[in-house]
């Protein structure tokens, strides 16, 4: 059997080999394919088996080519970096799949693949790194990656949009790196354990510094990660990317910012940031803002992928609100969001993919009667606008309870209204799409069930969305042993 | 008189948040991407210089071991700041290919042109 005690750095190099081997391999189309998936299937084992041991043996800290910390650079993977890791490997895996079997919408798919290597093995790397600039390199490898993939559709829309998210991503990268620097100044680390064990003692003395730097830090990540108000470029990119890009753009690229900048706030700045500082406040109001906004405009949305793009700001906004409101049930939720939403997104986009490639219809008022005539995908498309709204039974019903009990907890129960209200807004305007699909007029368009390969991610994301709705119990000690390195 | 003194001893600091400010500024106000590029160049210019001036001691020596030498400044930085121009120097290049794809699509540098031309596309 193979050593998997080096699994936290064998995630990123088979995912970064494999992106560095397909290229080489030319117009092999089969062999490509096959490098491709089991690059991925090869991280999710690995992912699996380490989530196992940290579940079993606790933290690792695996210090890159053996040198010891703090003159090496460590990779540390606790509870929250095993559960990200697995998120994403599953979730990444399924979309891979249909990159390879789904509608072909880029012309050099050999490019394709290697750029979503990249960006998996980027933010692989990014959800485990025990270092600051480690982290930010990776931050920077994920970002061209994932502007890349938006690009290469070659649209004018596609590269219209790319080039506005690279400007505002480099943006972020610019407070990322300035946070890093005004941190790395006053403590003379860049391991987040020696940073918060010495800020101990310099952060009264340099009140200033850790200001600054938590203040560009938030910003910095806000703008990845889409946390309203900063939002404003990611309706475009990722309703205009490939089906697979947006998928993998909306489930998994924009949370790894969270966890990062969450990882960066217990890990390097220690918990009593929290209670010093208002940044829950700052977490909650604009979390309230992005609950409210990203619904009301999906409303007035008729192409299918923006609805989709708009609700993920939403959904960005609930897992910062479970972070905000700081209960252990509500970081429970918040944690488990990421999950969930990971899931349900990736399905809704897939299964939108499969509909606008199937029928030519991008505008959700021409959807009326294809529900008849395409049941199976309508059926998984419903499943994931349920769990989006938070019918019980789903995967979203279980983080939405979370996090509203969450908020009852933390005695603020106008968040617990909220989340009702938002759930209102999704039902909104995921419902009529969904009745008129079923029910409308016949429309006059021919419609068929796309090829059983093509279908089969979409199937496997829906029944996923029942499995952890119906067995939550089984993601329950990862995200219980979380929301403890939150709240101590 | 001590506020000037205290500036002109941490006057990289200062450099380096002026040009921070321009580099931000150029980047979200210019409409041509040229000029947001270039302004995203001084940004990241300005953080390399921020962090190089953390680790300079005044008066300090290259950090090879040698007799007589007290004091040494600290590499740290300076090697980090590698990485950080090769990922300058990636972005840079990516942006200005897309600038390259977008200049056939569009005819046109200016984004509020650009934003125009799609829109009138949609309708």
């Amino acid at each position: 059997m193979l050593n998997l005690g080096h699994a936290p750095v064998l995630i990123v190099v088979v995912l970064l080999l494999a992106a560095f081997i397909i290229p080489l391999l030319g117009k092999r189309q089969g062999v490509v394919n096959a490098v491709f998936l089991g690059a991925g299937a090869a991280a999710f084992i690995m992912s699996l088996s380490m989530t196992m041991r940290v579940l079993a043996e606790g933290t690792l800290h695996y210090p890159v080519g053996g040198w010891a910390a703090p003159y090496g650079i460590v990779v540390l993977v606790d509870v929250f970096a095993a559960y990200s890791s697995l998120v994403l490997a599953m979730v990444a895996l399924i979309i891979s799949w249909f990159a390879v079997y789904g509608p072909r919408e880029v012309r050099h798919n050999g490019v394709y693949f290697t750029l979503i290597l990249l960006l998996t093995a980027a933010m692989q790397g990014m959800v485990m790194a025990g270092d600051l600039f480690n982290l930010f390199v990776f931050i920077e490898i994920s970002s061209l990656a994932a502007i890349a993939i938006i690009a290469i559709k070659g649209t004018k829309e596609s590269v219209e949009a790319s080039f506005r998210y690279l400007v505002l991503s480099a943006l972020g990268s610019g407070g990322v790196l300035f946070s890093i620097a005004l941190i790395f100044m006053i403590t003379g680390h860049l391991n987040m354990e020696y940073i918060r064990t010495t800020l101990i003692v310099t952060a009264e003395q340099y009140p200033l510094n850790l200001l600054t730097s938590i203040g560009l830090m938030v910003v910095g990540f806000g703008v990845k990660a889409a946390l309203f108000p900063m939002h404003v470029w990611l309706p475009d990119a990722h309703s205009n990317a490939p089906t697979a890009s947006s998928a993998l753009l909306s489930g998994l690229v924009v949370k790894v910012y969270i966890i990062a900048l969450m990882r960066i706030a217990y890990l390097a700045l220690g918990l009593e940031i929290f209670a010093l500082l208002p940044i829950r406040h700052l977490f909650l109001a604009l979390s309230t803002g992005a609950l409210m906004v990203g619904s009301v405009f999906a409303m007035v949305q008729d192409n299918a992928k923006r609805l989709l793009a708009f609700s993920t700001v939403t959904q960005v906004g609930y897992i910062f609100l479970g972070f905000g409101l700081f209960s252990p049930r509500a970081i429970e939720g918040g944690v488990l969001h990421i999950l969930n939403h990971a899931v349900m997104k990736s399905l809704l986009f897939l299964a939108a993919g499969v509909i606008i490639h199937q029928t030519g219809i991008k505008k959700l008022s021409q959807f009326n009667g294809l529900g008849r005539k395409m049941p199976l995908t309508f059926a998984a498309f419903t499943v994931g606008a349920m769990s989006m709204v938070g019918i019980p039974g789903t995967a979203g019903f279980i983080s939405k309870l979370y996090i509203a009990l969450g908020a009852l907890d933390a005695d603020m129960l106008v968040f617990a209204v909220l989340i009702l209200v938002s759930s209102l807004l999704n039902a909104a305007y995921y419902f009529p799409i969904i009745i008129s699909a079923f029910f409308g007029k016949d429309s006059e368009k021919e419609a068929v069930e796309p090829r059983l390969a093509m279908l089969a991610p979409i199937l496997v994301l829906a029944l996923m969305v029942f499995f952890f709705g119906l067995f939550p119990s089984l993601m329950v000690p990862l995200v219980q042993q979380t929301a403890l390195l939150f709240v101590r | 008189m001590v506020i000037i003194e205290r500036l002109y001893m941490n006057i990289y600091y200062l450099v380096a948040v002026i040009l921070f400010i321009i580099g931000f500024h150029t980047m979200l106000t210019h409409n041509n991407l040229l000029k947001k590029i270039m302004g995203m160049n001084i940004m990241d210019t300005s953080l390399f210089l921020f962090f190089v001036a953390i680790g300079y001691i005044h008066g300090g020596q290259a950090p090879i071991l040698r007799e007589g030498v007290m004091q040494y400044v600290n590499p740290v930085p300076s090697a980090l700041i590698l990485t950080g121009i090769v990922i300058s120097v990636s972005f840079t290049a990516f942006a200005l290919a897309l600038v390259v794809l977008l200049h056939k699509q569009y005819g046109t540098l200016d984004a509020d042109k650009i934003i125009a031309l799609r829109s009138k596309r949609h309708a």
